[in-house]
């Protein structure tokens, strides 16, 4: 019995910090429906800023009263960052906020570093609460009961800020029906930055919090935040009590985990995830999504047109000067040439997913590493050749987005975005763990091209004609019937399946072929690298084609590679730099600031006005 | 002949509340019939079961002789039966051609080719129709510039494209200007004349309900409380308590 | 055969530009460096310090030959896949002789992979997985640090002298940590067949639950720990351990647990009375280890750290290298490497000509506090030489060759 319970106690405990991360982003997000990617990052700096505090205030007094400002000083950071940043985004398309986010995590951990530098702090100790109290027989560190009874307070606190007060009642209001909120006359700025600013000083607050069990470094922003998806997603978006119920879920089943299946620590989050998410697709206390249309609130894009025969004859003499690189271009641009093709074919299958099917996924980077993961193995394994493995690594991908489009699908909205990462954490766990097989962390290496296509020329001519195909492939779909379908289905669901069509398995349709595209993406990158890592299939992987997506332009049929093409390009050129991160950091912000609509997007409303 | 359409002592409730309550009325083919009642008699619930939209607690749908009931709604939409929207449902981001040329790929089935122009296919078809509910002439506009009076009619369009045998139109006028309510209506009713598509539609405009329904039906809390010719109907004395008791359009009925 | 004569191309115009700008001795001999700066700052940084110092001195006492050294520090962001490119840049455009660095593994591999297929020459300074030489090695890709399979073999040979029967690991989810329990049950087993391995926990990186951890560990009621944590785990682990009395009468083994890298940060925290391996900077009175130590102290005014050893020494590898090859051909380094003697604060250390592997051993002791900081105390370093496998079974492991 003492053991059980001291694991329950342990399993409290954690919940603590996670708990008050993932209930900031809960709120957030059910008032400005932003997807907060930068929410890890007010954590860290949480940490880092009570650390400081610490140094400087005396006692038990100055102990509690620096996670206390650590969190005043967060929540001021955030409600800065909303009223210079995000202000200027709201009216953008829905979830176009979360590249502005993307911003300002690089942002924050270059900044980090500068000031607190490279080395890993350690957490002061709660004065009065080192060592441990015994409880039937089991030692239980004194911290970890703090954390347990303090919890519950903040729980009751925020649950009482919600239900007892004005702003609560706007933040509620504001949660199940946003059009209410401005229709009430409400100042919807304010309330926005309030709700921010809370969020993100909850946020802090956990990583003050959670000083005493650890500390400070720069990894954390990014650690905790797929954890912190995860409570948030199993508790139900913008749910209180569901982010209380879930963090202790969570944490209690990652506690039994550790003890009874240890080499389950990688996969167990995501399948409790998943399985909630199959029982409940809204979560535990979640309500139905109603904002339906992901990636696509705002003015409606302008129907669209195959290109006319200036524009075709213009675009055939750049592929005619794109493939000709070799010839003139020194051998490392042939090589730059090449990782840009393929990442633009990856960015390009996501765009088709987003653009055309409405459907956001953050789990892309499933299919593009699986692709890679296919070929690889197919050669390592099966001695396939390299055109065999590049044959079936579309197909594979394809029957894997399949398969979990089969089941994602059944969600909608921000629940099947959060499905999507989780099957993507699932496969990367899988290949993590995959032992001899996969080659775990130590990947798949020497897997290069057959011998005709070794040069990097050809191998370059090669990737042109299937990136290229692939690009274009995509493009005409979307003026095919598949193409219309696939957006009347965005436009108006119910006309859609009123009209005869089946919006479910056209969205699969379109899942699986994105996924495929994305996986042919992902076999090309093996055979450029030679190797596959389980980076490919890395949360960070799917993030980078999202965040591409929307700075080329969601609204428009080229986002996709023209977003990919100067991201690429742009961070091969950045890294270059000391502060890179800061740099790259800050363009993005630029760019998200001055053109909520992509790039293309603006550039083409730019274009219309110069015709004007 | 049996009946186009038969349904069956039909319910849907929610917890206590009797959204549809044992409902069960024929339309034979040709049939332009009317459903009236105060808000929240439950005439759109009928229409989402109708469609497949949503699932009955009990009762059965009958179409053609065939049970469709608890079909999905692009099966049902494939046996003949379209429907237009309250919310007026048109797809924004086309032209107005391209919303009826891709209603007419979705009847074709043809809505997973990759292969050619969809703006090619279905485009003398998608004009014809466009004529017949007089939006000929904005073919090329963006759907989403159009008057809220041309939406609707881009959306009979939208709706005819599919060849329904019975069309359910949920308050088909609801929005529009006096004059364009009277020429929508009269479209209808003539595509029905010619075609033998039958009609039933719920409105809220008695004007509109008494000049273009052959026969109407009154739902109350669920129930039908009469059915009848529009005379018949407004010499209910039920029908006129419903109105007067509940207080809703009451001096249509009365102007009427 | 294309590629090739666009590499000549880009070569030779780089040089044209690079000739005036350089010492009126002569042009500078580039080498290549890939590193996670950013996101292993922790690590990267003391080593490219280490290495700066190195090249700093060989430039100082005339060069190459007259020629002195310029390293080209590249940021990859620990992705393989960003190494692969950089590493093709800088062999094709930027001019490099040869490319070092990563601290990660895979990082490692993959630009190994690439190295053997365009013959040209790596030096995985950091990496410590043994597939780099052993599983996955190749003809051209070297390795300076103690490999895990060395150093986990020194602690094992320090657990096979105590009473200790019963093992429980507690070691990261990934291949380093894999290897890492691997090679100590390995060697611990037969040096001491009788000892069992009672349990082992596998926290994921960087996200340990090391209350939960901790928990597992005293269930299984083990006579002594192998901990193949660091960083942020570490930390964690030895806390809640510490806190919950996991370490209390047992017999604790820390892989890397005594590098500064890690011991530092836990401040007066750090755990006592654990056999580590790791880098008693403080503690020389040996006149070279010494020497490094107050130079490096010197020049960057701050403490070592075991990166800026390593660094250190890779600077000093190249260095050494260069000079014995007999020209700046690819083929021509990796023949100097082979068997390549290089003198630095610890020794001398020898590339292996059977696996590629330098024998720098590491520093083996026992941690202490003493002023409210981790040491290591009666430490002594172990020439990695003594560490490895007999010549028949590094061949076998090692398939390329």
């Amino acid at each position: 019995m003492g053991p059980i319970l001291a694991q329950i106690l342990t399993g409290l405990a954690n919940a603590g910090a996670l708990f008050m991360v993932a209930s900031g982003l809960s709120l957030i997000f059910g008032v400005t429906r932003i997807v907060n990617f930068a929410h890890g990052s007010f954590y860290m700096l949480g940490a880092y800023i009570g650390w400081t505090l610490m140094q400087v205030l005396p006692g038990s007094f100055g102990f509690w009263s620096a996670i206390l400002l650590a969190g005043i000083a967060v929540g001021a950071i955030g409600a800065f960052v909303e009223i210079v940043i995000l202000r200027r985004v709201y009216a953008a398309p829905e979830l176009f906020q979360l590249v502005a986010t993307f911003g300002v995590i690089l942002i924050v951990q270059d900044l980090a570093l500068m000031i607190w530098g490279p080395q890993d702090l350690l957490g002061p100790r709660a004065p009065g609460l080192r060592g441990v109290v015994r409880i039937l027989g089991e030692p239980v560190p004194k911290y970890d009961l703090a954390l347990i009874a303090i919890t519950p307070l903040v729980a009751l606190a925020l649950w009482a800020l919600i239900t007892r007060t004005r702003f609560g009642i706007l933040v509620r209001a504001a949660t199940q029906d946003r059009e209410m909120v401005g229709a009430l006359g409400v100042n919807q700025r304010w309330l926005f930055t309030g709700t921010f600013a809370l969020g993100c000083a909850l946020a802090g607050l956990g990583g003050a919090l959670q000083l005493p069990k650890g500390g400070a470094d720069l990894l954390m922003d990014f650690t905790i935040l797929t954890s912190v998806f995860v409570v948030v997603v199993v508790g139900g978006m913008g749910s209180l009590p569901g982010a209380y119920l879930a963090s202790v879920l969570i944490s209690v089943v990652g506690v039994f985990g550790v003890t009874f299946l240890p080499q389950s620590t990688l996969a167990l989050t995501f399948v409790v995830m998943v399985a909630v998410l199959m029982w409940r697709p809204f979560g535990l206390l979640g309500r139905e999504e109603v904002a339906g249309e992901m990636g696509q609130v705002g003015p409606p894009e302008d129907p669209i047109r195959p290109a006319g025969w200036p524009v075709r004859v213009g675009v055939a003499l750049a592929l005619v000067v794109l493939a000709a690189l070799p010839l003139y271009g020194s051998g490392f641009a042939v090589i730059l040439a090449t990782d840009i093709l393929i990442f633009c074919l990856f960015a390009a299958s996501l765009h088709f997913l987003l653009g055309q099917a409405g459907l956001v996924s953050f789990g892309h980077a499933a299919f593009y590493g699986g692709g890679a993961y296919a070929a690889a193995l197919l050669v390592r394994h099966a001695g396939a050749p390299m055109e065999l493995a590049l044959l079936l690594a579309p197909l594979s991908a394809g029957l894997l987005a399949l398969g979990i489009g089969f089941v994602a699908l059944r969600a909608s909205g921000v629940y099947f975005a959060m499905l999507t990462l989780a099957f993507a954490q699932l496969l990367w766990s899988l290949v993590w763990q995959g032992g001899a097989f996969t080659g775990g962390s130590d990947g798949l290496v020497g897997i290069w091209p057959a011998r005709w296509a070794d040069p990097n020329a050809i191998f370059y001519l090669l990737t042109f004609a299937l990136c290229v195909g692939g690009i274009l492939m995509l493009r005409h779909a979307a003026h095919a019937p598949f193409g219309y379908a696939l957006r009347a289905a965005r436009d108006n669901a119910p006309r859609a399946a009123a009209s005869g069509l089946d919006v479910r398995r056209l969205q699969w349709a379109a899942f699986t072929f994105a996924g495929a595209m994305a996986g042919l993406a992902g076999g090309l990158f093996v055979f450029a690298k030679g190797s596959v890592f389980p980076n490919e299939l890395e949360i960070a992987r799917s993030f980078d084609a999202l965040i591409v997506v929307f700075l080329g332009g969601v609204k428009t049929l080229s986002g996709g590679w023209v977003g990919g093409a100067v991201f690429e390009a742009g961070v091969d050129w950045l890294t270059r730099f000391e502060y890179w991160r800061l740099t790259l950091g800050l363009v993005v912000l630029f760019i998200v600031t001055i053109a909520p609509q992509g790039i293309v997007g603006t550039a083409r409303a730019f274009w219309a006005r110069v015709q004007r | 002949m049996s009946a186009l359409l038969d349904v069956r002592d039909l319910s849907r409730h929610y917890g206590a509340l009797r959204a549809v309550d044992g409902v069960s009325f024929e339309l034979a083919a040709g049939d332009v019939r009317a459903l009236i009642g105060p808000n929240g008699a439950g005439k759109s619930t009928l229409f989402k079961m109708l469609m497949g939209e949503t699932r009955p607690n009990s009762g059965e749908v009958y179409f053609g002789g065939a049970r469709i009931t608890g079909l999905r709604p692009a099966r049902i939409v494939r046996r003949g039966i379209g429907r237009t929207f309250q919310i007026t449902g048109t797809w924004a981001s086309m032209s107005v051609a391209e919303n009826v040329q891709t209603a007419c790929l979705a009847h074709d089935g043809r809505t997973l080719s990759i292969l050619p122009y969809a703006r090619h296919l279905h485009r003398e078809r998608a004009e014809a129709l466009l004529d017949t509910v007089g939006l000929a002439d904005q073919a090329d506009r963006p759907a989403a510039v159009l008057a809220y009076g041309d939406l609707k009619r881009l959306e009979l369009a939208i709706a005819l494209a599919g060849e329904p045998r019975l069309l359910l139109m949920d308050e088909p006028t609801a929005g529009m200007a006096a004059t364009e309510r009277t020429d929508l209506m009269e479209t209808v009713t003539r595509i029905a004349r010619e075609t033998g598509m039958t009609i039933l539609f719920t409105e809220h405009d008695m004007d509109v309900v008494f000049a273009h329904a052959e026969r109407v039906m009154v739902l109350d809390r669920g129930a039908l409380i009469a059915e009848g010719t529009p005379e018949e109907v407004r010499a209910d004395a039920r029908v006129r308590e419903v109105y007067l008791g509940v207080g809703l359009d009451p001096e249509a009925l009365a102007d009427a | 055969m294309l590629r090739r004569t666009f590499a000549a191309l880009t070569v030779s115009a780089i040089s044209t530009i690079a000739a005036p700008l350089v010492a009126q001795d002569g042009e500078a001999i580039r080498i290549g460096e890939i590193n996670h700066f950013k996101r292993m700052a922790a690590f990267a940084e003391p080593y490219r310090k280490g290495y700066e110092m190195a090249v700093e001195e060989v430039n100082a006492a005339g060069g190459i030959d007259g020629r002195p050294i310029e390293v080209i520090f590249r940021d990859d962001q620990g992705e393989p896949g960003e190494a692969i490119r950089i590493a093709e840049e800088l062999m094709t455009r930027e001019g490099t002789v040869m490319i070092t660095g990563s601290i990660l593994s895979n990082v490692g591999l993959a630009i190994s992979s690439l190295a053997d297929r365009q013959g040209w020459v790596y030096l995985a300074s950091e990496p410590l997985a043994d597939a780099l030489v052993w599983s996955e090695g190749n003809p051209w890709t070297f390795r300076l640090r103690a490999s895990t399979y060395m150093q986990a073999a020194m602690l094992a040979e320090e657990a096979a002298k105590t009473d200790a029967i019963r093992y429980a690991t507690i070691a990261p989810n990934y291949a380093y940590g894999n290897d890492a329990v691997a090679a100590f049950k390995e060697v611990l087993t037969e040096l001491k067949p009788e000892v069992e391995f009672v349990v082992e926990q596998w926290p994921q990186l960087f996200q340990i639950d090391a209350g939960a951890e901790v928990q597992a560990l005293e269930r299984a009621k083990p006579d002594a720990i192998y901990n193949v944590t660091f960083g942020p785990d570490l930390a964690k682990f030895v806390r809640e351990g510490g806190d919950r009395g996991l370490f209390d009468g047992r017999e604790v083994f820390g892989l890397l647990s005594g590098e500064p890298e890690y011991l530092e940060p836990l401040g007066p925290e750090a755990p006592e009375g654990w056999v580590v391996t790791g880098y008693p900077w403080y503690a020389f009175d040996d006149r070279p280890n010494a020497e490094f130590v107050s130079a490096y102290e010197t020049r960057w005014d701050e403490t070592p750290k075991n990166g800026s050893l390593v660094g250190y020494m890779t600077g000093l590898s190249v260095a050494a290298a260069l000079r014995e090859a007999d020209s700046l051909e690819p083929d021509a380094i990796r023949a100097a490497f082979e068997g390549l003697s290089v003198t630095g604060p610890v020794g001398e250390v020898i590339y292996r000509e059977i696996d590629n592997q330098a024998t720098m051993g590491a520093f083996v002791g026992t941690t202490a506090v003493e002023d409210g900081q981790g040491v290591m105390v009666d430490w002594s370093y172990r020439d990695g030489a003594d560490y490895l496998p007999d010549d028949e079974t590094v061949s076998e492991r090692r398939p390329s060759e």
